[in-house]
Parts: structure tokens; sequence; C-alpha cells
């Protein structure tokens, strides 16, 4: 008798593992209970259905379709493209192979072997155009309306769907004496650069920042990116003031998780900025 | 003995007191069947005009929408209905096949994952952190939304809209949570992480990574983990002309806090790529009315 006892254990399991079964068998149980449960409190119905507004940001990143990450991104015009090897690289992205050659996603990266011929100043190129790994799926947020009167505390999403791969990272830390001297050589100093400038905390740049911002005083993502340096290597002069405390709060309220936190942009905070990002270069680097 | 199961004219009244294996057998068969219904049960949302999105969101803007009756499922798929499928197809998941899994182990900065070659759905969290055996009833994690669509072909069923993730979800509400506006009042309903950052591991709500689905309290309309578990993937876009292989998901996940992320609401929208296997991505299934999907 004992033997019936696993024989039906096992029928038993084998009748709830599969789902398809399991929903056959189960709906039209529940669907009454359900449907009793539901229309009662379904009770937000409106007249007009209106179609979905167009996400500005998605429209303005996701412009192209089947192709690699390293063309999208060449072709948003909002990356800073260093010019070392471009074409090599451009080249290389392009033979990377999709493994199951169907879409524009899935493992997109060069071999180690690829990867450690390049020289430092292709690496960088490459890095800069080509991110190797996946964002996880909250990444884009919050928003950052209105940047152009508004000093915020962080730098607003790079690349979308996908980030810098452990290797990538970890080049921008041990290679970053030569690579803070390549940051001087670019035109621009678009977010790519911004979030390299971060991981290399390359605080050593902060007086060619301070310059590069004085040009036009446009990008005030720059006055961002002193902030999170300072940040990053908790100077007390920022870390206790209340311009940190606004800037890194706790977010409390819906419209904290939705915006993200800012100074506004007038000149006695920029220079504010300025000044204490100028005192801590000074007490890290000043000879 | 004379209590067995399946002894039929055998058990005698005795027998059936005196045996306390039997009575414990015949709780956990109960209480097993019951969960097991729980896990696959359809919740019916019926045909209507909804309101769904928030102001000032350029992904989720406020709106009217008009939708079907459809079924959802009222918890989160897991690892025992994805073993089933795979075992039943030999499916292989992309996390497998390209060995790019991401997954989280404090200490690590805010929104920083590590990739893990060994991780898998059986292996969510890295060989050496142990499979799924003991957590056949947590929702399967470190799937692709390309792995979600060969299942839900398999099953018979669908992913849900975006519209109607939220429909459900907000469960006839119009607040930001299903239980309010209060963001503090979520502990009974979601594993969510109530660290400040993600330096050092978070139990406070008793666990780190994911739960077995259904062990928080049911929204008003009976969908356990909406919000936190894992995040669930939906069909559908934000922008008409966003690439491809871009894809979204909703309710956030045990990863996300309140300083970060805060995805575990009824608005919001996140995106991630179709290849990419997190180990707080998951999904639960819909189907429409009339059809299998």
């Amino acid at each position: 008798m004992k033997t019936y006892l696993p024989l039906g254990l096992v029928l038993w399991l084998a009748a709830c593992s599969s789902p398809a079964a399991q929903n056959a068998s189960t709906q039209n149980t529940t669907q009454k209970h359900d449907i009793a449960a539901t229309a009662s409190e379904a009770n937000t119905p409106a007249s007009e259905p209106t179609d979905a507004t167009p996400d500005p940001l998605a429209a303005a990143i996701d412009t192209t379709k089947n192709t690699t990450k390293g063309q999208i991104y060449l072709n948003t015009g909002e990356l800073t493209v260093p010019p070392y090897g471009l074409e090599k690289i451009k080249a290389l992205v392009a033979k990377i192979p999709y493994i199951e050659g169907e879409g524009d996603g899935g493992i997109e990266a060069l071999t180690e072997k690829t990867f450690a011929a390049l020289s430092v100043k292709e690496k960088f190129t490459y890095n800069m155009v080509h991110p190797e790994s996946y964002s996880q799926i909250c990444d884009p947020l919050p928003q950052h309306p209105d940047a152009a009167n508004r000093i915020y505390g962080t730098l607003p999403d790079t690349y979308g769907e996908f980030m810098w791969s452990e290797r990538q990272i970890n080049f921008f830390k041990n290679n970053r004496t030569e690579l803070m001297q390549l940051v001087k050589e670019q035109q621009t100093i678009k977010s790519n650069l911004k979030e390299a400038i971060i991981e290399m905390n390359a605080t050593e740049l902060i007086p060619y920042l301070i310059d590069f911002y004085n040009k036009d005083k446009k990008d005030h993502y720059v006055l961002t990116l002193l902030l999170q340096l300072m940040k990053k290597n908790n100077y007390p002069e920022f870390v206790n003031s209340s311009g940190y405390k606004k800037l890194y709060r706790e977010p409390k309220t819906e419209e904290d998780y939705m915006t993200a936190f800012y100074l506004v942009y007038n000149k006695a905070n920029e220079d504010l900025i300025i000044q204490r990002a100028t005192n801590f270069y000074n007490g890290l680097h000043k000879k | 003995m004379k209590t067995l199961l399946f002894s039929g004219p055998q058990i005698s009244i005795m027998g059936y007191i005196k045996n306390k294996t039997w009575l414990v057998f015949v709780a956990l068969f109960c209480l097993h069947k019951a969960t097991a219904q729980q896990h696959t049960r359809f919740v019916t949302v019926p045909k209507g005009v909804y309101e769904v999105g928030i102001k000032d969101d350029a992904r989720n803007p406020l709106r009217k929408v008009k939708v079907d009756t459809f079924y959802i499922a009222a918890c989160e798929t897991t690892n025992r209905q994805f073993a089933a499928f795979v075992a039943a197809t030999g499916y292989i998941t992309d996390a497998e096949k390209r060995h790019n899994a991401l997954v989280f182990e404090p200490p690590l900065d805010e929104f920083r994952w590590k990739s893990d070659s060994t991780a898998y759905w059986r292996y969510p969290n890295g060989k050496s952190r142990g499979g799924i055996t003991n957590h056949m009833d947590h929702p399967v994690t470190c799937i692709s939304y390309h792995d979600v669509q060969a299942y839900c072909t398999w099953a018979g069923v669908r992913l849900p809209t975006l519209e109607e993730w939220e429909i459900a979800c907000r469960a006839g509400t119009r607040t930001n949570y299903f239980f309010g506006n209060n963001p503090q009042q979520i502990k009974p309903y979601a594993n969510i992480w109530y660290g400040h950052d993600h330096k050092k591991a978070d139990y406070t709500d008793g666990y780190m990574t994911t739960s077995p689905v259904g062990h928080f309290k049911p929204n008003p309309w009976g969908l356990y983990d909406t919000y936190g578990n894992v995040f669930e993937f939906c069909s559908g876009k934000v922008s008409p002309n966003q690439r491809s292989s871009l894809v979204h998901a909703r309710g956030g996940s045990w990863w996300c806090s309140g300083n970060s992320c805060h995805a575990f609401n009824s608005y919001m929208i996140g995106q991630v790529n179709d290849r990419a296997s997190f180990s707080n991505q998951g999904f639960r299934v819909a189907k429409s009315i009339g059809n299998g999907q």
C-alpha cells in the first residue's frame, strides 16, 4: 500500500505543474468569482479613449532600427565621439555577431582578444560609443526637465537600455592618467564623457572643467559633474552644505520620485559650486 | 498501517486519529493544492474605459484607454511553471546561451549589477549562491523578454499590455498606489528594498531577493506582488518609433528602494533591452476573452 503514496504524489504534482493545464482548469472555476469581484470595483470608467502622447525622450534616442549600438549612438549627436581609431572601431563594432542574427539586442561586445589588442586610445573610443552591458529597468528615471534653468544633482541617462560592462568601467579606472589627457583633447564634454570622468574620479580635471564651463556657461551639467566629483569624494564643505541636503535628500513625494532634485540656476549658485570645486581641488592637488 | 493514503476501506477512525503523519499529509496536500491554484488563478478585468497614467509624465501621460475584457494572472509566473515549460520544450534561455545574466550581491553602487556567466533561471544569483530547488514558488527571473515570448506561446497566454497591467494594478483606484498615496504604507503589500543604499543586504521584509509569489497582501482585485518582487514585462511601446529591442516592464522589484528607482507604484514604466536577463526581472501572464491569447 505504501507504494501508492509516492505514486499519488507524483500524479498530483504532475497535474499541478503545467500552467496551461492549470489555467484551463482553474479559469472556469474562478472566473465567475473574479467577475463578481471586479465588476463592482471597476468604478472609474471614463467617456472617451485617447491616444498616448509620444515620449519625446524615446523618440530622440531611438531613431534607428536593426543597427548596432555603436551606429545608433554615433548617429544621435548626443555623445562625445573620440577620433582615435574611429573608423577601425566602427568596422569592429559592425562585425560583432548577433548570436541568433535576428535582432538588435543581445551581446554586442568585442572578444577579449580583440579588446585587449586595442590601444588605450582605441579602447577609449570604443567605450565612448559602445556600451557593452544592459541598464536595469528603472535606470532612465527620474526625469530632468528644464535643464537650462536648473542645476541637477545627477546626470541624465546616457545610453538608455545599455551601460558599460565591468571591463569597460575597469578600463576607465585603470587608465585614468592617460585618459585624463585624452579628455582634454575632446571638443565636447557630453553625457558619456561626463560619466567617464566620474568613473575615473578625475578630480585633477576640475580646473579644466571649470574653464570649459566658463566658455559659454550653457551646459549646466558640467556643474553637475563638479557636484558629483565632490560627492564621490565626500568633500566635507559640500556634503555638509544645505545644497547637498537639497540635491541628495531622500525623496518623499511622487514629485520627488518623478523629477530629479535640482538647484535653481542663478549666478549665486553657479559661483558657489565653482568656488567649492576650486577649494576641493586646491585641497587635493595644489602643490 | 491502516491509515495510508488510498487505503480506502482499511482506514479506521482510531487509525485516522492516531496517525498524525496522515493528518499532516492531508493538511499539506490541501494547502499545497490551494496554493498552487492561487498561483495559477486568473482575475477577470471587465471591458471598459479606464483612466491610466499620471500628470506630467512623458512616458505615461494621464489618459483614458478602452480595453476589452481580459484575464490577468493573480500571481507572477513561478519557477515551477517555467520549469514545466522547459521540461516540455527543452527551451534554452538567452542567459544560458549568452552567459550574460546580471545579478546583484551587496555591496554594489546604486544601479550597478554584476554580470555572472553562471547565472540563469535555475541559478538566478549565480551557481555559487545556490539554485531554485527550494524556491519553486518564487517568480522566475534571469529570463529575457524574448524568453517570455516563448513561454507565452507554449502556455497559450500572452503578456498584459502596458495599459492592461496598470488597469489591473490600480484595481479601480486613481491614487499612486492601490492602497492610497502614502508610500510608507507599502510594507504589507510588497517585497522591496528598505536599505538607504545597496551596500549591504536588506532583509527588512524577510527577503533580500525574491519572495514566494502571493506571500504579501493582494490588491483589491486579488492580484499579488504588483509592486515589488520582480519587474513584470508588458507588451507595448511608449513611443511609436522606439527601437524594436526596447521593451518595458512595470511594478518595481525587490531591488527597488525609495532612494533608488521607486518603480513600485501604479504609474511608472521601466525600459530594458529585450535580450537582457536580470535577477529582478520576471512576468505575469494575461489572456484575452474568447481565445487562448
